[in-house]
C-alpha cells in the first residue's frame, strides 16, 4: 500500500477491497509493519504500537520489567486531549494512543524515540516508584494461572512487579533493546495514517512465541483459592473459534442455571486467554460461599451434559450471532488490533471475512469435543473456606512431599498449643542441597532449583519452587533462624534473590517473649509455683499443726489449695487463652506452599495465620 | 445523522443513526435510588431486576442499571427482537412478576456481595446522612424486607410513559409500541447537606482521600474539575503515587447541582501530603483559575470529544439523561459552543464554591498538621436526656476497666459512653433499625450514625432491646432472620481478659 500523492494518506481500501484480501500484508514504515483499518478518521484517532513482549516472557527475578518499559515510554509530554497509555497480557505490550490524527506523527516519534534510547536514570526513578505501588489484589484468574503453570510464563502474574524491588538498570535496558525493536513491534490503526510518520526503531529479531507448559498435574484437579465467593473453571483448548464458543455456550447454561433457574449468582462470564496454539477457556462466576457447593454441581452438570450432547442448534447459533455482530460491527476499526497480534505470533492475519467464516462453521460436534477435551485439563477453583467436593476432581490439598532428615530447626518456644499437630518444623538435608517445611508431611525446595527467593532486610525469606509453591521463613519464629537463614542464603543462587522493600515493624512476627510467655502461660507455671509454696508452708506449719495454731497454718494452706484448683480450672478450661500462634488449617493454608500475591507480599502463611 | 426527537405511546424518543444493522435501546425512567428512603432502599434496583428477570431469547443482550436518578433497561440485538422484548418489559409494569421477588432478592444479595460501595459513595453517604445522594452508602440496605405493597406505588408512580425516555441508535422500528401506564415526569430533589461547618473533613477509610464540593451545573464546572484533577496528580506523581495509580474525577448530579471529587487512592503515609495538594490546587484555580493553556486545552478536549464517532453514538443518551434530570440538553455542537465561551474566571468561580462547600475524607491517623482551617470529626450528637436506666457490658470488664462502655437509655435517646468518649443517637429521628429476630438490633441515624447493640454482650440485654425497639416508631422498623448462634457475639471471659491485659502492658504488636 502506499501513500495519496495528493492527501498524504494511504489510500483508504474499500470494505470490499479489504473483504477480499485473505491475508493482508502490512504497510511497511521505516521497517516495522503497520496495519491500517478502513475507518473514517476521527476527532480522535486510536493507534497502538503493539510489542512482541509480555509478562509471560519474564523470569521471577525480572517480573516487571516489561510493565515497567511500558509505563517509561508512555510518559511523553502530551497536551491533556491526547490519550497515551499501555496495558500489558502475557505476550503483548500495547501502548495505546488517543490523538487528533494531526498530532499523531509527533506522538509516535516521542514514544518510540523513548523506545529507542531509555534514560537509566529515569527508568530506576519509575522503578522505584512502581515497586511502592499496591500490587493487584488476590484474582481467581490470575491464581489459576499460576496453579497450572507455576512461576512460569502466565503464572508469573501472582508474583506481578516482585522484580522490581531489586531491579537491575543493565536488565531493563537490555530487554529495551531487544523488545523495541523492529521486526518485534507493530503499528496498527483505525483509520489511515499519514504518510510522512516515522517509527524509527533499531533492528533486531522477532521474539518466539511459545505455548506455556503446563506443571505435571492430575487432572482434572480442584484446588482451593484465596478468592472468596468466586468460583472459577478452567481448561485448556486449541487455539480457535469453536474453543471460544463453547465455553461462551458452557456460560450460557451456568447462567441459566443459576442465575436464572436458582438465583444464585449475579454474573457468570465467560474466560478466554489467547496463547499460540492453545487457549485458556473456562467460566468463572460470584457465589456467595453457603452456595458455592450447589454452584459447583451445577457448573459440572453443564459441563458434562455438553460433553455428552453438545449444545442444541439454537443456544450454538444464538452465540455465534452475538459474535458474529460483535466481528462486524466493530472489526472496521478493531480488527487491524486482531491481525497486529496475529502477525506478531507468526500468524497469518485474518480478514472480517475470516473470522466470519471461522465463527460460522463452528459445529455442535466441535463444540462438544471441545468441551469432552476440557475435562482432561480441568482446574476448579473454589473459595478457600467452602467444603466443595466433586468426585471427579483430584483435590490439590494437603501436604506433599514426605518428611526429610537433616538438621532440625523448630519454632520458637511458646509459639504452638502444646500438643498442636502440624507445628512446621524446618530441616536442611545432610548435604545441604534441599530444605523441608512442614510436620510429617510438608514442601521440600531443592535450594538450587528455586525460581526466586524474595528476601527481607528484617531476615524473612520466601523460597518459590518453580511450580509456585513457596516455602516462609521467619527468623523470629524459629530456634537459631538466624543461622537457619545464614544456610539458606549461603545455598541459593545470588542471582535468584529478590530484596524487597522494608516491612512495616508491626508485619514482622515475633515470638513471644520470657516474661510474656510465663504470664500467659500461668495456669501452668502459677500452678505449680502455687504447690510447690503450699507445700514448703504445710511443712514449715506442720509442727505448729502439732502444737499451737493450727487453725492459722491451715487458714493459710487454704488459700493455697484453692489458688491451685483455680489454676487447675484456668489451665483446663477451653475458652480464653489466645496467646498461641494457630498452625495452618484448612486445604489452602495447611500447605505451606499458599500461592499468590497476598500471601507473597505479607511474607508466608504464619503471618497470615 | 443529527440527534431527533420523537415520541411513540406518550414515551419521549431520542435517536440517531449508527449505520449498524443491530438495534441498540435504553428506556430510561426518571427514578434512582436517590428518591428512595432507608427504609425504601433497594425498591428501584429490585424493579430493575424484576422487569428484566428471566432469560432474554436468542441472541438479544439485555442489561439494567440503577444510578441515583435514572434507571435504564437496555436492549440490543436485530431489531425485530428489541421491538418484542421492549414490547413485554413494558408490559410487566402492568403485570409485575411478584411472584419471582425472593428469587431476584437473591441475585440482588450476590450482586450486593460483588460490588461493594464505591469511595464517591461514601462521600455522599456522610455529606447527606441517609437521605437522597447519600443513600450511595446503603445501597439496597432494605431489599429484604420489601414487600409487594411497598414496590406498587413505587412502580405506579415512577414506571410510566411520562417518567420514561427512550434512546435508540438507529431509526424508530415499524411496530414499535411502549404500553406503559400514563404518568407525568417527576423532577429530581434536590438533597439537604447535614449542616457542616464548610470546609470540614473526617476520618474515613484506609488508602483513599476524597475531597468533595457542591457547584451548580454548567460546562465550567467540567473544566474545572479536569484542571484540579490533572493539577493534583501533577503534583503527587513521584512522591506519593505511582504512574499507575489514578487520580479521579467523580461527579454525581444533585438535581440541577453537582457534587464534584477528586479519588485519589494513597498509601497512609501520603494522605497529608495528598491533602495539601487538593487544597493547593484547589486555593490557587479559585485565586487565579486556570491558565490560558490549560483551559484552551480542556477546550479542545471537549470540542474532539463532542465531534467524535463514540459521541454520536451515545449522544441520544447523553441528551435524554440531561433531559429527564431537569437540566438543559444540548447537542454537540451546543456543547462545544457552550465550553468555549468558559473564562478562567468562571473556573475559578465554581473552585470558590468548591472551597465554600468542602467535605474531605482522609485516611484515620492522617497528620492535621497545616489544615487549620478545616472543621474536624463533625459529629452532632444530641444532647442525651435523663437516663431511666444503665447498661453495663458482661463479663470481666465491668468489674475491672475503668473505662468499660455503658448505654444509657433514655426517654428519647441511647447513649453509648465511655468516659473518655459519648455518642447519642436521637430514638425519635432513627432512620432504619434493623432488628434481628435474635435481638441484635442496628440503629441507623439520619445522619448515617450507627449504633449496634448486641443483646449476649450487655447485662439485662434483652430488656435493653425491646426497650429501645419500643421506642421507635414501627415505620422505621426492618425485621431480619436471626444470625447462628455460633455466630453471635459472645462477651470476653475472664481467660481472655487476662491475655489482652498481658499484652497490652507488655506493648508487643501482636501477630
Amino acid at each position: 500500500m502506499e501513500p495519496d500523492e495528493e492527501t498524504g494518506v494511504f489510500a483508504t481500501p474499500s470494505p470490499d477491497k479489504i473483504v477480499a484480501m485473505a491475508a493482508p500484508d502490512p504497510v511497511r514504515v521505516d521497517g516495522v509493519a503497520v496495519f491500517c483499518g478502513t475507518a473514517e478518521p476521527d476527532a480522535l484517532q486510536r493507534v497502538s504500537l503493539i510489542v512482541r513482549a509480555g509478562a509471560a516472557d519474564e523470569t521471577l527475578p525480572t517480573a516487571g520489567t516489561i510493565e515497567l518499559l511500558g509505563l517509561y515510554v508512555t510518559e511523553i509530554d502530551a497536551p491533556p486531549y491526547v490519550s497515551v497509555g499501555m496495558s500489558l497480557d502475557h505476550y503483548f505490550l500495547t501502548i495505546d494512543v488517543a490523538a487528533p490524527p494531526e498530532d499523531l506523527k509527533d506522538i509516535l516519534a516521542a514514544i518510540t524515540a523513548r523506545m529507542r534510547a531509555p534514560d537509566p536514570e529515569e527508568l530506576c526513578a519509575l522503578a522505584s516508584l512502581i515497586a511502592d505501588d499496591d500490587v493487584a489484589a488476590a484474582n481467581p484468574v490470575v491464581e489459576a494461572l499460576t496453579y497450572r503453570y507455576g512461576a512460569t510464563g502466565p503464572g508469573l502474574q501472582s508474583y506481578r512487579g516482585m522484580g522490581l524491588a531489586a531491579f537491575n538498570v543493565a536488565t531493563a535496558l537490555d530487554v529495551a533493546r531487544r523488545a523495541f525493536a523492529r521486526d518485534n513491534v507493530v503499528v496498527v490503526s483505525e483509520a489511515p495514517l499519514p504518510s510522512d510518520l516515522s517509527i524509527e526503531l533499531a533492528a533486531g529479531s522477532r521474539w518466539v512465541a511459545a505455548d506455556p507448559v503446563p506443571l505435571a498435574l492430575d487432572f482434572p484437579v480442584g484446588y482451593p483459592h484465596s478468592s472468596s465467593g468466586e468460583i472459577i473453571l478452567s481448561a485448556t483448548a486449541p487455539h480457535g473459534a469453536a474453543s471460544l464458543v463453547a465455553s461462551r455456550v458452557l456460560t450460557a447454561r451456568v447462567v441459566t442455571a443459576l442465575r436464572h433457574e436458582l438465583g444464585m449468582v449475579y454474573s457468570p462470564h465467560t474466560i478466554r486467554i489467547p496463547f499460540v496454539h492453545h487457549d485458556l477457556i473456562g467460566v468463572q462466576t460470584d457465589v456467595p460461599d453457603q452456595y458455592a457447593d450447589t454452584a459447583v454441581k451445577k457448573i459440572f452438570d453443564a459441563v458434562q451434559a455438553l460433553a455428552a450432547w453438545g449444545p442444541n442448534e439454537e443456544e450454538l447459533a444464538a452465540e455465534v450471532i452475538s459474535m458474529a455482530r460483535q466481528v462486524t460491527s466493530g472489526s472496521t476499526r478493531s480488527l487491524p488490533w486482531v491481525q497486529g497480534r496475529q502477525f506478531l505470533a507468526d500468524e497469518p492475519p485474518q480478514t472480517q471475512d475470516d473470522l466470519l467464516a471461522e465463527l460460522q462453521t463452528v459445529t455442535p460436534e466441535q463444540v462438544q469435543r471441545v468441551i469432552d477435551a476440557m475435562i482432561d485439563t480441568a482446574m476448579l477453583g473454589v473459595p478457600g473456606k467452602t467444603k466443595t467436593n466433586v468426585a471427579a476432581l483430584n483435590w490439590d490439598r494437603g501436604p506433599e512431599d514426605p518428611r526429610i532428615g537433616g538438621r532440625r530447626y523448630d519454632p520458637r518456644k511458646g509459639l504452638y498449643r502444646p500438643g498442636t499437630m502440624d507445628v512446621p518444623v524446618y530441616f536442611v538435608s545432610l548435604d545441604g542441597r534441599q530444605l523441608y517445611r512442614g510436620a510429617q508431611h510438608g514442601t521440600t525446595v531443592t535450594f538450587d532449583e528455586v525460581a526466586a527467593m524474595f528476601a527481607w532486610r528484617d531476615g524473612a525469606r520466601r523460597l518459590i519452587r518453580p511450580d509456585g509453591y513457596a516455602i516462609p521463613v521467619e527468623p523470629s519464629l524459629v530456634t537459631r533462624g538466624h543461622e537457619l537463614i545464614q544456610t539458606i542464603d549461603a545455598a541459593v543462587p545470588s542471582e535468584r534473590v529478590i530484596w524487597q522493600p522494608p516491612r512495616e515493624p508491626d508485619a514482622i512476627p515475633q515470638s513471644p517473649s520470657a516474661l510474656e510467655r510465663v504470664l500467659l502461660r500461668a495456669p501452668l507455671t502459677l500452678a505449680v509455683g502455687t504447690l510447690l509454696t503450699s507445700l514448703v508452708l504445710l511443712v514449715l506449719a506442720l509442727p505448729g499443726a502439732v502444737g499451737q495454731g493450727t487453725a492459722r497454718e491451715l487458714t493459710l494452706f487454704i488459700p493455697m489449695l484453692a489458688m491451685f484448683a483455680l489454676n487447675v480450672f484456668w489451665s483446663k478450661s477451653e475458652s480464653g487463652y489466645s496467646g498461641y500462634h494457630q498452625p495452618s488449617a484448612g486445604p489452602s493454608l495447611t500447605h505451606p506452599a499458599m500461592r499468590g500475591p497476598q500471601a507473597e507480599k505479607e511474607g508466608g502463611d504464619d503471618a497470615a495465620a | 445523522m443529527t440527534l431527533q426527537r420523537d415520541s411513540v405511546d406518550g414515551v419521549e424518543v431520542f435517536f440517531t443513526e449508527s449505520g449498524r444493522d443491530v438495534l441498540s435501546a435504553s428506556l430510561i425512567f426518571r427514578v434512582g435510588w436517590s428518591d428512595e428512603t432507608l427504609v425504601t432502599a433497594g425498591v428501584t434496583h429490585l424493579i430493575e431486576h424484576l422487569l428484566l428477570h428471566g432469560e432474554p431469547p436468542g441472541a438479544l443482550r439485555v442489561n439494567g442499571s440503577t444510578a441515583s436518578q435514572l434507571t435504564s433497561l437496555d436492549v440490543s440485538g436485530a431489531p425485530d427482537d428489541v421491538v418484542a422484548y421492549l414490547q413485554v418489559v413494558c408490559r410487566r409494569v402492568s403485570e409485575f412478576p411478584f411472584g419471582d421477588m425472593n428469587h431476584e432478592r437473591r441475585v440482588l444479595a450476590a450482586e450486593r456481595a460483588e460490588r461493594g460501595v464505591s469511595a464517591m459513595g461514601r462521600a455522599l453517604a456522610v455529606r447527606f446522612g441517609v437521605t437522597g445522594l447519600g443513600l450511595a452508602g446503603w445501597s439496597d440496605f432494605a431489599i429484604e424486607n420489601l414487600r409487594p405493597e411497598s414496590v406498587s406505588p413505587w412502580l405506579e408512580r415512577y414506571f410510566t410513559a411520562g417518567n420514561a425516555v427512550l434512546t435508540l441508535d438507529g431509526p424508530i422500528p415499524t411496530g414499535l409500541r411502549l404500553p406503559l401506564p400514563s404518568g407525568p415526569r417527576r423532577p429530581t430533589v434536590p438533597p439537604v447537606a447535614r449542616p457542616f461547618t464548610f470546609p470540614t473533613a473526617h476520618e474515613g477509610y484506609r488508602g483513599v482521600v476524597i475531597a468533595t464540593g457542591k457547584v451548580p451545573d454548567g460546562p465550567a464546572v467540567t473544566l474545572a474539575g479536569n484542571v484540579w484533577r490533572r493539577r493534583v496528580r501533577q503534583a503527587l506523581l513521584g512522591r506519593v503515587i505511582g504512574p499507575r495509580s489514578q487520580v479521579t474525577l467523580a461527579s454525581e448530579f444533585a438535581g440541577p447541582e453537582q457534587i464534584l471529587g477528586i479519588i485519589v487512592h494513597v498509601g497512609d503515609k501520603g494522605a497529608r501530603e495528598t491533602l495539601e495538594a487538593i487544597r493547593t490546587s484547589l486555593d490557587d484555580l479559585a485565586g487565579v483559575g486556570p491558565t490560558d493553556r490549560e483551559l484552551a486545552d480542556e477546550v479542545t478536549r471537549v470540542r474532539l470529544g463532542a465531534t467524535s464517532a463514540d459521541y454520536n453514538k451515545a449522544e441520544p443518551w447523553l441528551v435524554a439523561r440531561r433531559s429527564l434530570a431537569g437540566l438543559t440538553a444540548r447537542d454537540g455542537e451546543a456543547t462545544v459552543a457552550e465550553f468555549s465561551a468558559v473564562a478562567p474566571s468562571d473556573v475559578a468561580a465554581v473552585c470558590r464554591q468548591v472551597q465554600d462547600t468542602l467535605l474531605v475524607q482522609v485516611p484515620p491517623g492522617t497528620d492535621r498538621s497545616g489544615q487549620g482551617d478545616l472543621t474536624w470529626t463533625p459529629i452532632h450528637d444530641p444532647a442525651p436526656d435523663t437516663p431511666s436506666r444503665t447498661y453495663r457490658l458482661k463479663g470481666p470488664s465491668r468489674w475491672v476497666d475503668r473505662e468499660t462502655p455503658v448505654i444509657r437509655l433514655g426517654a428519647t435517646t441511647v447513649s453509648h459512653q465511655t468516659p473518655a468518649e459519648s455518642f447519642t443517637l436521637s430514638l425519635p429521628h432513627v432512620a432504619a433499625a434493623l432488628v434481628r429476630r435474635d435481638g441484635g438490633t442496628t440503629l441507623v441515624s439520619a445522619d448515617g450514625d450507627t449504633l449496634r447493640i448486641e443483646p449476649s454482650l450487655w447485662e439485662s440485654g434483652a430488656t435493653l432491646v425491646a426497650q429501645v425497639k419500643n421506642r421507635l416508631p414501627e415505620s422505621v422498623v426492618l425485621i431480619r432472620e436471626s444470625i447462628s448462634a455460633v455466630n453471635l457475639p459472645q462477651p470476653i471471659t475472664w481467660k481472655q481478659w487476662y491475655a489482652r491485659r498481658v499484652r497490652s502492658w507488655i506493648r508487643r504488636p501482636t501477630e
